[in-house]
């Protein structure tokens, strides 16, 4: 027993050394003053001037090797985008990475870098991997790297996206417009084809919905009219672009700073979703799916509706390029809305986006808002959407495409406008806690006998409770 | 001061064997002792991604988690985890290797790798296969429950159902092992007192009761603890199969830590949990090993 204690008395001393060695709490970087007005971006480099050296670290996520839709690596992309630039602006090196990406798709390599205190002086991502730097304070306001006429053109729930309050802590590249996808097959085997959404809309109500899902319904042989999946965190939005067919029901409250999604509305529109589930129009055990476990279904015609069209379309043509499975027909189609509510808007999913770390150098960080201001200019971004499978959210993005899975969801989404379904916009802080609370009132949403508004209360209450506890 | 002298000179007299272990606890200096110090430490503080920008809270994060839910399920968890599985691979392997070592060594072998291999294929790639075998409509439990008549069940989506999920995956890749060692510790019974006990008229039931199990105690013993501390460790099971739902039924502590520091980059608060579970599995072992001493085994 004496040794025992001897021993807590040693691990415990040597605790308290190290933690007195270790790196002490420092004060965050001071954050540099911005003017009054954003200033216009330089777009010139001066020549007469002695040129200051600037390293800009610029990290994407994505591995070594990853390739662009149509086959070019993003390192060879990003070189060439980046020697132009540093030709055109001496004194400026950019240090391009891809970073971060593994199976979970998680951000390891970025977090170890942050936690080191080396991170990159620009991170792109997608929205929500980048605002958890957001919400520890990291990030820099973007506002100055943007002008107003940039702003005019993009897609406006984009850039409020892109926002906490007055500050932008990040820029849009891109998103991924994204609506229903329908087996017509199924549905022209099932006489029930006529039951479908029309051109030119393809829009149509909840009632209709489930009426064509009474259609097509067949569990006996294994045809389920749609699928919801809760079994992790992942494409969270694939639930909530639901509720874009209800538009009063808020995920938030306008300020941000209340969860909202008990209300009413809401309400409503998860005991809508929850009929979807009594009747069992949906593969069951929801609760312990996850996205991934959707596409066999898909894929072996066992679903005839589901959610992100675009991803089911890109492997299916995958899939029948193979030689995998036979081709069919498939169209894309709104989010149901109530009855005379206006038509859905497009759930937007995944927004990739850019975020600055804190500078301390005020030279350094013009030059970074130059950069970013450059990167997001229509021509690129549209290129760096295109390469992930996305459609540019800068409306005067040179963009076209015949691929009905690309042009009918950005169409769309023009004509009836579009809908965030990831509600980490403006939250102030702890996006991930509240996605696995979310995630967690979602599995105990798709059981038997689910109680909506005792879930969403409590949902509520606890979301609430973890943005108290914002720093 | 005579101490320091006697080490000082144990040392000299020594120093080849010194030398060659010293790589050995430099590594584990700094791969292990030097990481847990540090997240000893590190578990008095509100942590996220910038450590350096860390707030000293004392015991704050301690007394969050005594009020956590979440966590104090995870704790559950895990110690049912361990009253499920540890026991039924005992049992099963023990089973196994009793029903095992009468055969021939062909038999025997085929037997012991057939066990063994879905060990060597891991829990990761085990988790791929069950989550075929759980899916809800074409897996093949509910087919084999369809076909004797019964329901199909929602493996994964329901909360009891969700953790025996986890028991089912994790027991087929634990079972491995202790079968080896106890047909190790089987092989080690000395045949001469089997003998003497069929002459004085035991049947193979009382030898297996009254002479093999006493004799492979040692064996048990050690099944047990290391089948205890890989059970409190689990994680890649729940990471794979279930995600720890719904709604946190099959979460795990270590899982816990995982979505905590990594996913939530709550660094400060995952270091508690580590600390607690630290503390759990000394408690545990410190507990073997004096019944290991008192048993004289």
């Amino acid at each position: 027993m004496k040794k025992l204690t001897f021993l807590f008395a040693v691990l415990a001393i040597l605790s308290i050394l190290l933690a007195s060695c270790a790196p002490q709490a420092t004060e965050a970087p001071a954050v540099v003053e911005q003017p009054e007005e954003a200033a216009e971006p330089a777009t010139e480099a001066p020549t007469s001037e002695p040129v200051k050296e600037i390293t800009i670290t610029y990290w994407a996520f994505g591995s070594e090797g990853a390739a662009m839709a149509d086959g070019t690596l993003w390192t060879d992309w990003y070189a060439k985008i980046f020697d132009e630039y540093e030709a055109a602006h001496p004194g400026i090196t950019i240090d391009f990475g891809l970073k971060g990406y593994d199976a979970s798709g998680s951000t390891l390599v970025v977090d170890t870098a942050v936690a080191a205190g080396t991170p990159p002086d620009i991170y792109f991502d997608t929205k929500f991997r980048v605002k958890k730097y957001q919400d520890t304070n990291l990030l820099e306001d973007l506002s100055p790297a943007l002008t107003a006429d940039d702003i005019a053109v993009y897609d406006p729930v984009s850039i409020e996206g892109s926002k906490s309050g007055d500050m932008m802590w990040s820029i849009p590249a891109d998103g991924g417009y994204w609506n229903m996808i329908v087996n017509k097959t199924l549905f022209e085997k099932a006489g029930a084809a006529d039951m479908l959404p029309q051109a030119p809309d393809y829009s149509w109500t909840t009632d209709e919905f489930m009426a064509a899902c009474e259609a097509i319904n067949d569990p006996g042989n294994n045809v389920y009219c749609t699928a919801f999946f809760a079994g992790s965190t992942s494409m969270d939005s694939a639930t909530n672009q639901w509720l874009a067919g209800f538009p009063e029901c808020k995920f938030f409250d306008a300020a941000a700073t209340q969860y909202t999604v008990n209300s009413p509305a809401c309400v409503e529109a998860f005991t809508f979703m929850h009929t979807i589930y009594e009747n069992g129009y949906m593969v069951p055990g929801a609760a312990g799916l996850i996205d991934d476990t959707t596409d066999p279904y898909w894929m072996s015609q066992q679903v005839a509706v589901l959610g992100q069209g675009n991803w089911y379309d890109s492997i299916t043509k995958k899939a029948v390029g193979e030689g995998a499975i036979e081709a069919f027909d498939y169209i894309f189609v709104q989010f149901p809305n109530k009855p005379g509510e206006p038509v859905t808007p497009v759930g937007m999913s995944n927004p990739d986006v850019w975020g600055v770390f804190k500078q301390s150098d005020p030279d350094k960080l013009q030059a970074i808002y130059d950069l970013v201001n450059y990167m997001q200019q229509p021509d690129i971004a549209a290129a760096i959407a295109v390469g992930w499978g996305k459609l540019p959210v800068r409306t005067d993005a040179a963009f076209e495409s015949d691929d009905p899975s690309v042009a009918e969801p950005l169409a769309a989404a023009r004509k009836f406008g579009a809908y965030d379904p990831y509600f980490v916009n403006g939250v102030p802080c702890n996006y991930n806690d509240v996605r696995q609370a979310w995630a967690e009132a979602r599995q105990a949403f798709w059981q038997d006998n689910a109680e909506v508004q005792a879930i969403l209360d409590a949902f509520v209450e606890r979301a609430n409770g973890i943005v108290t506890s914002c720093p | 001061m005579t101490k320091i002298k006697t080490l000082a000179s144990e040392i000299r007299k020594g120093w080849a064997g010194y030398l060659f272990i010293t790589p050995g606890y430099l590594a584990f200096i700094a791969f292990m002792l030097l990481p847990i110090l540090f997240a000893i430490s590190l578990s008095f503080y509100k942590a996220t991604f910038d450590i350096s920008a860390r707030q000293f809270t004392g015991f704050g994060q301690y007394i969050l988690l005594s009020k956590d839910l979440i966590f104090k399920q995870a704790l559950i968890n895990t110690i049912k985890y361990t009253l499920v599985i540890v026991p039924l691979t005992v049992l099963i392997s023990l089973t196994v290797a009793l029903l095992i070592d009468p055969l021939g060594i062909k038999a025997q072998s085929f037997f012991r790798g057939a066990f063994y291999l879905p060990g060597v294929a891991g829990g990761v790639v085990l988790s791929v296969v069950y989550l075929w075998i759980f899916n809800p409509t074409y897996g093949l439990f509910n087919y084999l429950l369809g076909l004797a008549g019964l329901e199909p069940i929602l493996w994964l989506a329901t909360a009891p159902h969700s953790f025996q999920a986890v028991c089912m995956v994790v027991l087929t890749f634990t079972i491995g092992q202790p079968i080896i060692l106890f047909l190790a510790g089987l092989a080690g019974i000395s045949q001469d007192i089997l003998d003497a006990a069929t002459v004085d008229g035991a049947s193979n039931l009382q030898k297996t009761f009254f002479i093999r199990l006493p004799m492979l105690r040692p064996v048990l013993l050690f099944v047990l603890a290391t089948q205890t501390i890989q059970v409190f460790q689990l994680w890649e099971v729940i990471y794979m199969v279930t995600g720890g739902g719904p709604f946190n039924s099959s979460t795990s502590l270590v899982y816990l830590i995982y979505q905590t520091a990594f996913i939530g980059g709550n660094y400060g608060k995952a270091s508690a949990i580590g600390v607690v579970l630290m503390g759990i599995i000394m408690i545990f072992t410190l507990a073997q090993l004096k019944f290991w001493r008192e048993t004289d085994v």
